[in-house]
């Protein structure tokens, strides 16, 4: 009868402690990925996409505060932006002098982001010559620009405060560090 | 090994050399390029979480993001360099976890642990670049050609 060992041989224990390593690799990148594929759908993103909402609809109570300010403009952006097949999304405001086109880029097009957004600039330059026109495919001012138009129904809206929130946005897309 | 090479080699050369080959561990190729595709794309995947946390938090547009977001890489892989845990991750991962800038950050850390018997100044100090050097000279380098390259066709080639 072969003696009973009384501990495992060292071999047995590598090998052990190699499927208990592979195995808490394999838990950890699965987690790992059920996470990331999680995040990847974007629910807040879809939320706070435009794509369905009227963006032509800049005031809802219809009040003479709101009926100041003409958002003609923006609209017209909007809808110039929107036929082009570069865009993705794309949302607009305006006051004064001043107009505010935030718009983003399909992923895939991205590649020649540089050209569209000159383009894109040149045209709103050309269709509105007397406004001083402020657009950007970047993300950050996209969430601005919205969050600015959504402000716009909000009762306690300030005319000054709208105008001070732009410029901001303004000063934010031009800067580079 | 290139056969010139081997024609060079003596007869019992050569046999040692075919006796070490059949007996070489085969690399695992096709999994170390899974694995390294799925870890690196995990690190950038962090990366962009933290790139959309400052856009979200701070006033920090798509274009300046990258630079805070860099930053925050770079110093979690130091601090789990020296924790030890990014070592593992880069035994399961291989360039995955090397070519992402936070392999930067595991380069200067693990030269500065190893180097640090001898000293602060001639230890620590003297020998941190020591793997990272390489990166920031052609990284610079690489960066110049490419610029250089791109005033070249923009200037001149019409692009």
């Amino acid at each position: 009868m072969a003696a009973r060992q009384p501990f495992p041989g060292f071999a047995e224990i590598h090998k052990t402690n190699g499927l208990m390593e592979m195995k808490k690799w394999w838990l950890a990148a699965v987690a790992a990925i059920i996470a990331t594929s999680g995040c990847a759908k974007e629910e807040t993103e879809q939320k706070q996409s435009l794509q369905r909402a009227n963006l032509l609809r800049t005031h809802t109570s219809g009040t003479a505060k709101h009926a100041e300010l003409n958002q003609g403009p923006a609209e017209r952006a909007v809808a110039y932006l929107r036929q082009r097949d570069d865009v993705r999304d794309v949302v607009a405001v305006n006051s004064g002098d001043r107009l505010l086109v935030a718009y983003q880029i399909p992923h895939m097009k991205r590649w020649s982001r540089k050209q569209i957004e000159k383009d894109i600039d040149h045209k709103l330059r050309d269709m509105f010559p007397g406004y001083d026109v402020v657009s950007s495919s970047d993300l950050k001012i996209f969430w601005k620009t919205k969050e600015l138009k959504a402000n716009m129904d909000n009762p306690r809206w300030d005319e000054r405060k709208f105008n001070q929130e732009i410029r901001r946005i303004e000063k934010l897309s031009k800067e580079q560090t | 090994m290139a056969n010139e090479k081997r024609k060079k080699l003596t007869p019992v050369q050569q046999e040692y050399h075919l006796f070490e080959k059949e007996r070489e561990t085969k690399r695992p190729i096709v999994r170390n390029c899974v694995c390294a595709f799925l870890v690196g794309g995990i690190i950038c995947t962090i990366g962009q979480a933290i790139s959309y946390f400052y856009m979200y938090f701070f006033d920090f547009t798509e274009q300046t993001a990258g630079n805070p977001t860099v930053a925050t890489m770079v110093f979690l892989s130091m601090i789990l360099t020296g924790l030890g845990f990014y070592d593992r991750i880069a035994q399961f991962a291989g360039a995955g976890s090397a070519v992402p800038v936070t392999g930067f950050g595991n380069a200067v850390i693990s030269a500065a642990i190893e180097h640090r018997t001898e000293g602060f100044v001639l230890g620590v100090g003297s020998n941190m670049f020591k793997l990272a050097g390489s990166v920031i000279l052609f990284g610079t380098f690489s960066a110049f050609v490419i610029a250089l390259v791109k005033t070249i066709a923009t200037q001149w080639g019409g692009l």
